[in-house]
């Protein structure tokens, strides 16, 4: 297992989408990598638990009605320019997540994964550093389109502010080995497509 | 005296406390949700209403009116009162309109064109729900008529922002951005509030009126001629202006969005399935009502520009049946409508035939009257089948593969930014003629009914999604 350079990257992101090994990234705002890595943005949508609404979650057992309520912080007007433009007129994007408090949210990117690579999210270091987490299911399959779900918890002990647009994750790609044959493009997993965080579905197999 | 100051108090806190349960319902709601841009400035203006009243009257009820003024006052306050019923109407809507209950991105994108269009002046579109499974912009004429009102009776009463619009649309459909396409012509309505076509057709009328009513003779039988004529003015102007009013609206979504607009019309219509299928019979109607011209005129219309702005290739390919459907309806005459308005003027019953050939006449040179002033509106706005013709291909590609089509290549890998109107066009398109190709692609254990729901759902989040993309790269110009 290798892990793709921003070359490999770049050469992958140039393909059209019908090819199996192509990597869509969408929108991409940065065209500038890591040598190894993707950076990603918080998106406009969350799932944040209100503890007075869900009794008890039973995976399996029955249907998840109460499941935390979806929340829409629409991406800032002006977003980008200088600090002076950005605060004439315009309300702040963000989420205030509490200590030790988790929130569901997603990437502002949606990806589209190769046949051959599997991928990994990762908490940028700055963001680690104010003792937020954002994955806790951070591995990512070949072929797997959607926007990325960020399961961010806050491990300190003061509140943190998330803004919507702002580079929160980092994703790092590798090649599945030994190599073999991709195949057709196909379109497969629980929460392929999603576009913002979405319900568990837990199935037996 | 005593009673009437007594009276006065008594509606004055009756009026404070509803003032505070609508204060504190909007306020409520800005505080948990969050709005499109345009429903917050509403929202605002809600609150500074509440509060111009609020203070004006706790000023009433702790002033020594004198008592010449006390009965004038009385009927103040009863007035303020229902202006307050009528805020509270407007506020529930509003509030109830927050960014996951409406097509978001649609329309934060209406805006945006509906500011193109507009420039240099300004357009705010506020878009809400409606109980009923139709569109429709709301008038805010009585609105407007009490802002100007209570400006004069409640001190720092603020004015109705008049280049604001309210558009309604089926609450239950807020995730469907195809359907919702029908919000462009209600965007039209919109926009020829705007223009002076109404002066200009009932001025229009007026003169063709009076030389028809002379060429016939109409009234010279008829001994209170003036009375009649006044009448049937009447009848003719509130048709005719109505029916103009819809087919600017109608000519405008076509010319800004494309086809998109009309299958979301007869996906509303729930006759989208059989359309698609063939030209067969769509039980449309021939005939002109109060509210709508004839259903197969509209199509007649909606053939005209689908064609002069170059889809017509694209809808043979993909949607034939309703292609052949439209140029069936762009050949009918205008003698293959007929008026299904009562004249209810007794004195020119014997006329009504006659009037009725007159009116469809009448038609065709509204239709041109209309047709120049939407091009002249739209003389800066871009057609959108020439960005279409660049990018649909690649944006069908993107869908068929589960992919978000904000950012597509072409062959030769260069990036496209399809605009939100291809995005729109191509993502009908695909609805109708690519679902297929999409499902083969889905590894899943549903079955396929539960597939093929599933990935509707996904197709027009995606499509939403690529729409609220475009707008996130023009303000980064990132395009």
């Amino acid at each position: 297992m290798s892990v793709l350079s921003r070359d490999e990257i770049t050469r992958r992101l140039a393909m059209s989408v019908d090819q199996p090994e192509s990597i869509v990234i969408t929108p991409l705002l940065d065209d500038h990598f890591d040598r190894d890595a993707v950076d990603l943005r918080l998106g406009c949508y969350f799932r944040l638990p209100a503890m007075s609404s869900v009794a008890c979650i039973r995976p399996y057992r029955e249907a998840i009605d109460h499941y935390p309520e979806l929340i829409h912080k629409p991406y800032p007007r002006g977003h980008g320019k200088s600090t002076e433009d950005n605060t004439k007129g315009t309300a702040r994007s963000e989420l205030i997540l509490q200590p030790q408090h988790a929130v569901l949210a997603s990437t502002l990117e949606y990806i589209k994964m190769p046949g051959d690579v599997s991928a990994e999210i990762l908490t940028k270091s700055s963001w680690a550093r104010v003792f937020i987490n954002i994955a806790s299911a951070p591995w990512i399959h070949p072929f797997y389109r959607g926007c990325l779900t960020l399961e961010i918890t806050n491990l300190g002990s003061i509140p943190v502010a998330l803004p919507v647009g702002e580079p929160i994750a980092q994703l790092v790609f590798m090649t599945v080995e030994p190599h073999e044959e991709i195949g057709e493009d196909v379109i497969e997993g629980t929460y392929a497509g999603a576009i913002m965080p979405e319900a568990p579905r837990f199935r037996r197999s | 005296m005593q009673e009437a100051r007594k009276q006065i108090r008594s509606e004055g806190f009756s009026i404070l406390r509803l003032c505070r349960d609508l204060r504190n319902f909007v306020e409520l709601g800005r505080r948990q949700r969050t709005y499109l841009r345009e429903t917050g400035e509403f929202l605002d203006y809600i609150l500074e209403s509440i509060h111009a009243v609020d203070s004006s009257v706790q000023g009433d009820i702790e002033a020594e009116i004198p008592d010449e003024l006390l009965e004038a006052k009385r009927r103040d306050l009863g007035e303020i009162k229902r202006a307050l019923v009528w805020v509270y109407t407007f506020a529930k809507q509003a509030i109830e309109a927050d960014s996951l209950s409406i097509p978001f991105s649609l329309a934060t994108y209406i805006n945006h064109i509906a500011q193109e269009i507009q420039r240099p002046s300004t357009a705010k579109i506020v878009v809400v729900g409606s109980p009923n499974l139709m569109y429709y912009k709301w008038n805010l004429a009585d609105l407007r008529d009490l802002s100007k009102r209570l400006q004069s009776k409640v001190n720092g009463y603020p004015p109705l922002p008049k280049e604001i619009g309210l558009l309604m649309f089926p609450y239950c459909g807020a995730k469907e951005v195809l359907v919702n396409c029908d919000l462009f012509h209600e965007m039209g309505h919109y926009i020829y509030e705007t223009t002076d076509l109404e002066s200009k057709i009932r001025s229009d009328i007026g003169t063709h009126l009076a030389a028809f009513i002379e060429q016939e003779q109409l009234l010279n039988e008829i001994q209170s001629g003036l009375f009649v004529a006044n009448r049937l003015y009447n009848y003719v102007g509130r048709l005719l202006l109505t029916w103009a009013d819809e087919i600017f609206a109608d000519i405008l979504a076509i010319k800004v969005l494309g086809p998109a607009f009309h299958f979301a019309y007869l996906e509303l219509q729930q006759v989208l399935p059989v359309a698609i299928v063939s030209d067969t019979d769509l039980g449309a109607e021939n005939a002109f009502s109060e509210t709508h011209p004839a259903d197969n005129f509209r199509f007649k219309l909606h053939a005209k520009w689908l064609r002069k702005c170059g889809w017509r290739e694209e809808l043979e390919k993909h949607a034939s049946g309703v292609q052949a459907y439209l140029e069936k309806c762009e050949k009918l005459e205008i003698n293959a409508f007929k008026i299904d308005c009562p004249l209810r003027i007794p004195e020119l019953s014997d006329q009504e035939d006659l009037i009725e050939k007159w009116m469809l006449n009448q038609i065709e040179g509204l239709v041109e009257t209309v047709e120049t002033c939407v091009s002249k509106k739209l003389e800066n706005v871009p057609n959108p089948c020439d960005d279409y013709n660049r990018s649909a291909a690649a944006v069908m590609t993107c869908l068929e593969h589960g992919v978000v089509p904000s950012t597509a290549r072409s062959p030769e890998g260069v990036k496209i930014y399809p605009s939100p109107t291809t995005l729109l066009n191509a993502g009908f398109i695909f609805f109708l003629d690519g679902m297929e190709a999409l499902i083969k692609r889905v590894k899943s254990k549903e079955n396929r009914i539960e597939q093929r729901l599933q990935y509707e759902k996904r197709l027009n989040e995606w499509l939403a999604k690529a729409i609220d993309d475009w707008q996130i790269l023009s303000m980064e110009n990132k395009l």
